[in-house]
C-alpha cells in the first residue's frame, strides 16, 4: 500500500519535473532522442514515409514547405528534431497579426493588379515571363497570411505534445486565426468515407471515387435529424492542366500532375455527383474517437498546404483518403491493406473488412433513383397522368380530375425526370428545359401542401463493399471442333462484365479494362504443345440502357485490343490471327419484364481490324448487327446469348458471323464457374472455364 | 500555365463584368431607374450590397470548368483554400470572410439553386433545412410553408440571378413577425 502510494507520488512528482524541463527544445529533442519516436508508426504516417527500395524512408509528400530539415523528405529523425526546433522559432510581425480580411475587394484588385502587369509591358510577354510575374503575384497573396510552425502543423505538435508528456510550455505566444477558424467551421463530429458510384458517361470516373465527408455537429442546433449538405467535404484530386483526356490520362499515369487537398462543402459535391451525374453516394461511417477525429482535423489543415504528385492507379484520391486516415488513426493500418493498383471501390472494400474502421453505412439516391422511387409510388392513374406531361413537356396538360395530392405527387416526379435528363440544360439560362422546369415548379407551389419526403431505401444489394474484386483469373479448358482440346487461361485487371456474379454492381453495364487471355493447344503425343494467344485486351465497355419514356437510352458497345478470330482471310494453317480491333456501336435495349431480370439488345456495330497476317491488305472494315439477350436470374446465375453479322470491306470472306452463349453461376463469393458455346463460319468451340475475383 | 492565366483573364473579365452591371443596380438604395429594373412584384425589393457579382461561379461553370478549379491551390505551400472560395464557399467564387448572411446565402444558392427551387415549390426539403441553418434561424419549421406560398416572388422567371433569389428570400422572412424573429433578419426599409 505505502509503496503503491509512493509510486504514485513518485509519478506525479516526474510529470511536473518532466514538464517544467521540457519548456525547452533541447530537451524535447534529447527525450525525442531517448524514446527513437521518430520510429513512432503515427510519425512516419503523419509526415507520410513509406519506405523505399532500398528499406530507406522517403515521404511521399512532394510540397517542399512540408518539411523543416533540408533532408526531411528522407530522413525521418531529423525531420523531427528540424519540427521541434521551428515550434520555438520566434514568430514574425506577420505571422502574430491577425491576418487582414483579404476582402474580395482585395482580391479583385490583386486580380486586377496582375492584369495590368501582362497588359502593360510593352512588348508581349514570353511564356516563362508571365509565369514568373504570375508566380510572384502569387508570393504576394501568400505573404498577407503567412502560418508560424506551430499554426500549420497542428498534428505534429499534437503528436510530439502527447508522446513527449509535455503541455506545449514554452512555445511563443501565438494565436492560429486561420487555423482556429478552420476547425470552428469544420466543427468536426464524426468522419465517414464516401463513395459515388461508377458512371458510365465519363471515362475519368469509370473506377468511381471516394472522398472524405467530416460530420458537423452544427446541425443540432437546427433540428432533429442531420442535414448532411453543410458538413465539409476533402477531397484528393489531381489539379488537370490540360483538357485534353489523353494528355489527362498519360499525365495521370506517368504521376506529372500535382495533387491536392481540398476542403469543400458537402453540398457541392452532393449536387456534382447526385444531381449533375446521377450517381449514387455510399457513406460509411467511421468508428473514430474523438482524439483520433481531432487529429484527423489538424492533419487534414497540414495537407491542405501541400501536394502530392497524382498517380491514376497508385496514389489516387483513395489511396490518399487512407493514408490521412492511417495518420490520425494507425491502429487501422489502412494502407498496408491496399494492392498495389488502387481502385476506388477496391478501398472501399479493404475499408469495411478492416476491423473496427466502419460502424454504418448510408445511401444517399441519385436523382435518378429518386425519380424511380417517386414513379414506383405513384399509382396506374398518376403514372398515366405522368406520362402525358412527359410526353408532352407541358405541365397544363396535368389531369384536372386528379385530387390536389396526387395532382402534387406527378408534378414532384415531373420536375425530377426533368431533372434526370436535362440537368445540364437546367444550368444554362433562358434554355427550354429551365423554362419548363419554371412553369411545372410554379404550378406546383401554387397548390401548395408539403410534399411527403421521401426516403428512398438503399439497394443493399448494390453496397459497393459486397462487389467481387476486380480483378479476375481464370482458368479452363476448351475444345474446338477443328483443332481438339486446349487449356485456357485468363487475367483480367478490371473490373467487371454482365455475367460477373452482380452484388455491389450495377446491371447492364460491362466495364473491363486489360485483359489477357490465352491458351496451350494439348496435341497428341509427338506433337508439341502449342501456346497462342485469344486475346489482349485494352478495353471492352458495354452500357445497356434499356429505352424508356422517361430518358433517352444510350446504348453503346466498344472494345479495343488484339483479338482473335477464326477467318478465312487469315493466312495461317488453322486460319487464326489476332489483329488489332476496334468495335464500335451504338445499340438499343429493351427491358420486356421492367424488373432489369432481362435485357434484349441490338447495336449496329462497326468493325476495323488489322493484322499482318490478313490475306491481301492488312486491313479490314465492316458493319453490321450485333444482337442478343441477358438474363439475370439471380445475382449470382447469368445467361447470355448474342450473334454478330458483319459486312467486310477489302475481304476475300465477305460476311463473317459469330454466335456465342455463355451461362455462368458464382457458386461460392469469388468463385464462379461457366461454360460457353461458341460458334464462328464453319468452327465450333466449347469452353467450361474456373473464375476467381480477387 | 497558359492555361492558368487565360482562366485568371476570362475570370477576371466575367467578374468585371459582373461587377460593373449590377454594382450599378446595388450600389444605390432604392432609386427610380432601379425600381424599373427590379422585378415588378407587390413586395417592396430590398436589395442586400455584396461588393461582387457571382456571375461565372454557378455549378454549371463549376462543373463545366472543372478543370480550373483548383487554380489557386497549386502551390507548395500555400493557404488559399483559406484566402479563397475553396473552403467555405463555392469553388470559383471569390471569398470574403467577413461576409455577411446575404453573402453566405449567395454561395449556398448558386450551387443549390435547382435543388432548393424543387424543395420550395413542395413546401419541404434537405436545402431548406441547409438554408435555415445558413441563415441561422432557429427553429423556423414554417421556413418551407411560406417560402412555397411566395414560390413566385422568390424565383419571378425562369432566369433569375442568385443576388435576386438570396434577396427576395431575405425580404419574405423579415416581413414575416415569426420568421424575422427566428432568423435574425430585421428590415432596415420601410415602405
Amino acid at each position: 500500500m505505502g509503496s503503491r502510494i509512493f509510486t504514485v507520488l513518485f509519478l506525479f512528482a516526474l510529470l511536473f519535473a518532466t514538464s517544467a524541463i521540457a519548456a525547452d527544445p533541447a530537451e524535447l529533442e534529447k527525450r525525442a532522442i531517448e524514446k527513437h519516436l521518430w520510429t513512432n508508426l503515427q510519425w512516419i504516417n503523419l509526415v507520410h514515409y513509406m519506405p523505399g527500395i532500398f528499406g530507406s524512408d522517403t515521404s511521399q509528400v512532394d510540397g517542399e514547405s512540408f518539411f523543416f530539415a533540408p533532408d526531411g523528405k528522407t530522413n525521418p529523425k531529423a525531420e523531427m528534431l528540424a519540427t521541434i526546433h521551428a515550434f520555438f522559432r520566434t514568430p514574425t510581425a506577420a505571422e502574430l497579426t491577425k491576418p487582414k480580411a483579404l476582402t474580395d475587394t482585395d482580391v479583385q484588385a490583386i486580380l486586377k493588379q496582375t492584369m495590368d502587369a501582362f497588359q502593360n509591358t510593352a512588348k508581349p510577354m514570353t511564356e516563362a515571363e508571365r509565369e514568373q510575374k504570375y508566380e510572384e503575384r502569387k508570393q504576394e497573396i501568400l505573404k498577407q497570411a503567412p502560418d508560424h510552425p506551430v499554426c500549420q502543423f497542428p498534428a505534429r505538435l499534437r503528436f510530439l505534445k502527447r508522446e513527449l508528456g509535455w503541455g506545449g510550455e514554452g512555445l511563443p505566444k501565438i494565436e492560429c486565426f486561420k487555423q482556429n477558424d478552420f476547425r470552428r467551421r469544420i466543427d468536426a463530429k464524426s468522419v465517414s468515407i464516401v463513395f459515388s458510384s461508377f458512371y458510365l458517361n465519363n471515362p475519368s470516373s469509370t473506377f468511381g471515387h471516394s472522398f472524405m465527408r467530416v460530420n458537423s455537429g452544427l446541425w443540432a442546433q437546427y433540428g432533429n435529424y442531420r442535414n448532411e449538405l453543410l458538413d465539409t467535404g476533402v477531397n484528393f484530386a489531381a489539379n488537370v492542366t490540360t483538357g485534353n483526356a489523353a494528355v489527362y490520362a498519360l499525365f495521370g499515369m506517368l504521376g506529372l500532375m500535382p495533387g491536392t487537398f481540398q476542403t469543400v462543402p458537402y453540398y457541392l459535391k452532393v449536387r456534382e455527383y447526385n444531381d449533375y451525374e446521377s450517381r449514387d453516394l455510399w457513406s460509411y461511417d467511421l468508428d473514430l474517437t474523438p482524439d483520433e477525429i481531432e487529429m484527423l482535423v489538424d492533419h487534414i489543415w497540414e495537407e491542405v498546404s501541400t501536394f502530392y504528385y497524382y498517380k491514376y492507379f497508385t496514389e489516387n484520391c483513395s489511396y490518399h483518403m487512407f493514408t490521412l486516415l492511417d495518420a490520425a488513426a494507425p491502429r487501422l493500418g489502412l494502407e498496408k491493406r491496399l494492392p498495389f493498383y488502387i481502385i476506388p471501390s477496391d478501398t472501399i472494400r479493404v475499408l469495411y473488412r478492416t476491423p473496427g474502421a466502419v460502424k454504418k453505412v448510408t445511401y444517399r439516391p441519385s436523382v435518378r433513383s429518386q425519380f424511380f422511387y417517386r414513379l414506383k409510388r405513384l399509382n396506374p392513374t398518376e403514372v398515366a397522368a405522368l406520362n402525358v406531361l412527359v410526353d408532352r413537356h407541358d405541365p397544363d396538360r396535368l389531369d384536372p380530375s386528379l385530387p390536389k395530392e396526387s395532382a402534387a405527387r406527378v408534378l414532384d416526379a415531373f420536375s425530377d425526370q426533368l431533372e434526370m435528363t436535362s440537368v445540364k440544360d437546367l444550368l444554362v439560362d433562358g434554355s427550354d428545359a429551365q423554362k419548363l422546369k419554371q412553369r411545372i415548379l410554379i404550378k406546383r407551389a401554387s397548390m401548395g401542401g408539403k410534399s411527403e419526403s421521401i426516403e428512398v431505401p438503399a439497394p443493399e444489394r448494390s453496397a459497393p463493399h459486397l462487389g467481387h474484386g476486380m480483378r479476375r483469373v481464370t482458368l479452363g479448358t476448351a475444345y474446338e471442333n477443328d483443332r481438339g482440346p486446349s487449356t485456357t487461361f485468363g487475367y483480367r485487371f478490371a473490373m467487371h462484365d454482365m455475367l460477373d456474379p452482380g452484388a455491389g454492381y450495377a446491371r447492364n453495364m460491362q466495364i473491363d479494362m486489360f485483359g489477357v487471355w490465352a491458351r496451350v493447344l494439348n496435341r497428341p503425343t509427338g506433337f508439341r504443345n502449342r501456346f497462342e494467344f485469344d486475346e489482349f485486351n485494352l478495353f471492352k465497355l458495354t452500357a445497356l440502357t434499356p429505352l424508356s419514356r422517361y430518358y433517352t437510352a444510350k446504348s453503346v458497345h466498344a472494345e479495343l485490343g488484339w483479338k482473335k478470330t477464326y477467318d478465312r482471310d487469315c493466312e495461317n494453317g488453322d486460319h487464326r490471327c489476332l489483329p488489332l480491333t476496334l468495335d464500335y456501336g451504338p445499340g438499343w435495349t429493351i427491358d420486356p419484364t421492367g424488373t432489369e431480370s432481362i435485357s434484349l439488345f441490338a447495336f449496329l456495330q462497326g468493325h476495323a481490324t488489322w493484322s499482318p497476317n490478313y490475306q491481301r491488305g492488312n486491313f479490314r472494315l465492316g458493319i453490321g448487327p450485333r444482337v442478343g439477350a441477358v438474363l439475370y436470374l439471380n445475382d449470382t446465375l447469368r445467361f447470355m446469348t448474342f450473334g454478330e453479322w458483319q459486312a467486310r470491306l477489302w475481304a476475300n470472306d465477305h460476311f463473317p458471323f459469330h454466335l456465342e452463349t455463355t451461362l455462368r453461376w458464382g457458386f461460392l463469393p469469388g468463385v464462379a464457374i461457366d461454360a460457353t458455346a461458341r460458334r464462328e463460319r464453319d468452327i465450333s468451340e466449347g469452353l467450361a472455364q474456373l473464375h476467381f475475383y480477387y | 500555365m497558359k492555361k492558368i492565366i487565360s482562366t485568371i483573364l476570362v475570370s477576371l473579365f466575367a467578374t468585371t463584368l459582373a461587377f460593373a452591371a449590377p454594382a450599378a443596380k446595388k450600389a444605390a438604395p432604392a432609386p427610380a431607374p432601379h425600381q424599373q429594373m427590379a422585378p415588378a412584384h407587390n413586395m417592396n425589393h430590398n436589395s442586400f450590397a455584396r461588393p461582387y457579382g457571382l456571375s461565372g461561379c454557378g455549378l454549371g461553370s463549376i462543373l463545366i470548368d472543372k478543370n480550373h478549379m483548383q487554380i489557386w491551390s497549386m502551390t507548395t505551400n500555400g493557404t488559399y483554400s483559406q484566402l479563397f472560395g475553396i473552403s467555405s464557399g463555392t469553388s470559383n467564387c471569390v471569398e470574403s470572410p467577413t461576409s455577411a448572411k446575404a453573402d453566405r446565402m449567395d454561395k449556398y444558392i448558386v450551387v443549390n439553386k435547382v435543388a432548393l427551387a424543387d424543395d420550395i415549390a413542395r413546401g419541404q426539403g434537405e436545402t431548406i433545412q441547409g438554408l435555415a441553418q445558413i441563415m441561422n434561424c432557429q427553429g423556423a419549421e414554417i421556413l418551407g410553408s411560406k417560402l412555397q406560398s411566395s414560390f413566385a416572388t422568390i424565383f419571378p422567371s425562369h432566369n433569375v440571378s442568385v443576388n435576386d433569389i438570396t434577396d427576395h428570400i431575405i425580404s419574405i422572412v423579415g416581413q414575416d413577425a415569426s420568421l424575422s424573429a427566428a432568423c435574425g433578419v430585421t428590415m432596415v426599409s420601410s415602405l
